[in-house]
């Protein structure tokens, strides 16, 4: 069965210098000169869509659309079909990156923002103070006073981000090196946090441990009492939004000695996460892990708990909130991930909209949501997202796909192949360098100083001068062509209600 | 001497972490969980029943106890030596990468699961007695042996090796009828292997003051895949 296609490169033969800035940009050996015909040759089966080549074409003579063969039938699609094929001939799973691209319901997209009119002011953030600084971990309950009647002051480990959104883990093997410093760097100059993922950490960053979590994965790479000492906060993780319930393999191919060495395995071995942790099998093992890492560390550090969306994501946090856990971190199913096998990815798991709101309102109602902060992350787009996440319970959001678009990945969704022509998802030396971290970090930034200037501006325009006063507050929320259901789990009225 | 009973784990770590002595005796343990975590440089003696995650994410600390050991032992262990003088429950040194844990008698379940090497370190671990299910799942590098010197039926449970990739898992067999519930094929050891064998095993009888039997067998596991993902996936 022939392969098709799924982009075609209409090149404009009148514009092209046959400069070959093509041919070198693509890693994906699209584009080739023949020498005899003094023209490009081009193989558009291997295009990706990664846009590199159309952006470093001078003359402005490629285009890249998406190969829409003519076959209708109202129920089977192209994509199925060649999704058989794919199976019929090699016999395996199928194998995608990125987050689910599936037209499931965009609830961020069905919710509107409310703004202040004649009552309740609107506030001019450009004039008067925003608050946007956050701090997440467990809230203290109770006054205590020494016999003097001093007050005693218990603070719980906490983070301290200047707004409130952080980078999600990433980790080196799935984007590069480069990628990593500019996250850091990013994360430094912003007041926020860079997360390495389940990686390990590139022992060139100890220095900067104030602005960095580390994760602890089933496969426990890189995890080692000195990696627990230089950070900020720990995360537990047990499930990613791109691929609730199944662990991760980092192919031995793109186990280079600097890989190697940061996750302390050995060079060119494959890596492995098992789909659960061994030591974990219910939430009183979780709370075992909680308390020893809190242990190793002297409780000086907050504990993160990373989950999937998935359907009973309410009574898991509740276990979570219980287990000892400073901040729960839901990834919605929207979330990324540079390997997934496509059927969890465009299957399984729920909206982050609708597990936030749920999660929030069940910890609200068992009297437990002062014990845990809440980290949002799988599918925030823009300030907006920011924004109604927020007010459907967040206390921060996380990004990763927003991120690497930032630092100018072009969502071919390809990482699986490590061949990114941006620099971003691969390993390879050649490519790896084309991603340069003072540009990626200054793009960050930029955004981020965007987002939060656009909250500000919206919360002003609630007539709200502090994110605390926007959390969980539905009532800033309306929604739009949604189902009475919807609406409820929600906990959100419907436009034009009162 | 420091005597463990009604201390809490926290308060029992924090003596760990304050004495100076060269051997620090610990009394009257009773389940107490995390102890020495994360640890390094100290010789520690533990008396009596140690609770789940002793010396959990341990970085280089010499641990020998004197009685049993609950589950999750050695968790990460990064490097140093636990030596158990009894048994030891389930997911014994889980993602473990240095140093050595030697256990007289049996072990539960998840024992070994992720160990793996690095290019300094390759963890061993030694049972004298038979393991559970799972042994060894997801092994990646370094080396289990199982001695099973009480001559049970069977020397391990179910999925023996599963999911291994790398490493080297050896069982001691007097019939090969022990290794009933193993799956994978078997493979007598060659002189090299056998050579590092009974180094570790001679370190392995001095730490536990016992005697091991003149002549045993051993046999290696034979890893199915390198790569047990490799025929899994398809790119789409």
């Amino acid at each position: 069965m022939k392969k098709q296609p799924k982009y075609e490169i209409i090149k404009d033969q009148d514009r092209c210098d046959t400069c070959r800035a093509c041919e070198f940009q693509c890693a994906n050996g699209v584009y080739h000169y023949d020498a005899e015909k003094k023209k490009m040759i081009i193989d558009s089966l291997s295009c990706v869509n990664c846009q590199r080549c159309v952006e470093y074409c001078h003359q402005n003579a490629l285009k890249i659309i998406a190969n829409r063969n003519e076959y209708h039938h109202g129920y089977w699609q192209m994509e199925d079909m060649q999704e058989i094929y794919q199976q019929a001939e090699h016999g395996g799973m199928l194998l995608s990156s990125m987050g689910n691209d599936k037209a499931y319901p965009k609830y961020f997209d069905h919710l509107l923002i409310n703004a202040s009119q004649v009552t309740n002011p609107s506030i001019d953030p450009l004039r008067e103070p925003m608050e946007v600084r956050t701090f997440l971990g467990k809230r203290t309950h109770h006054i205590t006073r020494d016999t003097n009647g001093n007050i005693q002051i218990k603070v719980h480990p906490h983070l301290h981000l200047k707004t409130p959104i952080l980078f999600a883990g990433m980790s080196l093997g799935a984007i590069s090196y480069p990628a990593h410093q500019a996250l850091l760097e990013a994360a430094k100059a912003l007041g926020t946090f860079y997360n390495c993922g389940e990686g390990g950490l590139p022992k060139t960053f100890y220095s900067d441990k104030d602005s960095i979590i580390v994760q602890v994965a089933s496969g426990r790479f890189g995890v080692d009492p000195t990696y627990l000492k230089h950070s900020a906060a720990i995360e537990i993780k047990i499930g990613q939004g791109a691929k609730p319930g199944i662990g991760g393999h980092l192919p031995s191919s793109k186990n280079s000695a600097l890989i190697a060495d940061t996750r302390m395995i050995e060079e060119g071995s494959e890596a492995i996460s098992p789909a659960p942790h061994h030591d974990i099998y219910s939430i009183e093992d979780l709370r075992q892990l909680v308390n020893s890492l809190k242990e190793a560390t002297q409780y000086e550090k907050p504990i993160i708990v990373k989950v999937a969306a998935v359907h009973n994501i309410a009574a898991i946090c509740s276990g979570i909130a219980r287990s000892g856990a400073d901040i729960i971190y839901i990834d919605g199913m929207r979330g990324g991930s540079g390997a997934v096998p496509t059927r969890i990815r465009d299957h399984v798991g729920i909206p982050l909209e609708l597990a936030l709101a749920s999660v929030d309102q069940t910890l609200r109602e068992e009297g437990i949501r002062e014990d845990v902060s809440i980290i949002a992350a799988g599918g925030i787009r823009n300030s907006a997202d920011v924004l109604k996440a927020i007010a459907l319970g967040a206390d921060a959001v996380a990004i990763g796909t927003a991120a690497l678009i930032a630092m100018g990945c072009h969502m071919c969704c390809d990482c699986t192949k490590g061949n990114c022509n941006w620099g971003i998802a691969t390993q390879k030396d050649a490519l790896v360098k084309r991603l340069h971290v003072e540009q990626a970090k200054r793009q960050l930034i930029h955004l981020i100083q965007a987002w939060t200037l656009e909250l500000k501006e919206m919360m002003g325009g609630m007539g709200i001068c502090s994110i605390e006063a926007l959390r969980g507050n539905r009532m800033m929320l309306r929604g739009i062509h949604l189902q009475e259901e919807e609406l409820r789990i929600l906990q959100v009225k419907h436009a034009g209600s009162r | 001497m420091i005597d463990a009973k009604n201390l809490t784990a926290s308060e029992l770590n924090t003596k760990i972490r304050e004495s100076d002595a060269d051997v620090i005796e610990i009394q009257n343990i009773l389940g107490q969980r995390y102890i020495a975590n994360a640890s390094n440089g100290k010789k520690i003696k533990l008396f009596g029943t140690c609770g789940n995650n002793l010396g959990s994410f341990l970085d280089g600390s010499e641990i020998e106890v004197f009685g049993n050991v609950q589950d999750a032992c050695a968790n990460t262990m990064n490097d140093g030596k636990i030596i158990l003088h009894g048994m030891c429950g389930d997911a014994l040194g889980y993602g473990m990468r240095g140093g050595k844990i030697f256990v007289e008698k049996d072990c539960g379940s998840r024992c070994g699961i992720h160990m793996k090497a690095t290019k300094t370190k390759q963890p061993l671990m030694i049972i004298g007695g038979v393991v559970q299910d799972f042994f060894g799942e997801y092994l990646s590098g370094g080396t289990l042996i199982v001695l099973n010197l009480q001559n049970e039926a069977s020397c391990c449970g179910r999925y023996c090796g599963c999911g291994a990739h790398g490493g080297s898992i050896i069982l001691r067999l007097s019939d090969l009828s022990q290794a009933c519930h193993l799956t994978s094929q078997l493979k007598k050891v060659d002189d090299k292997k056998k050579a590092y064998i009974d180094q570790a095993l001679n370190e392995y009888a001095n730490d536990l003051h016992i005697t091991l039997p003149k002549t045993m067998d051993f046999y290696e596991v034979i890893m199915q895949n390198k790569n047990p993902y490799e025929r899994l996936y398809v790119e789409n």
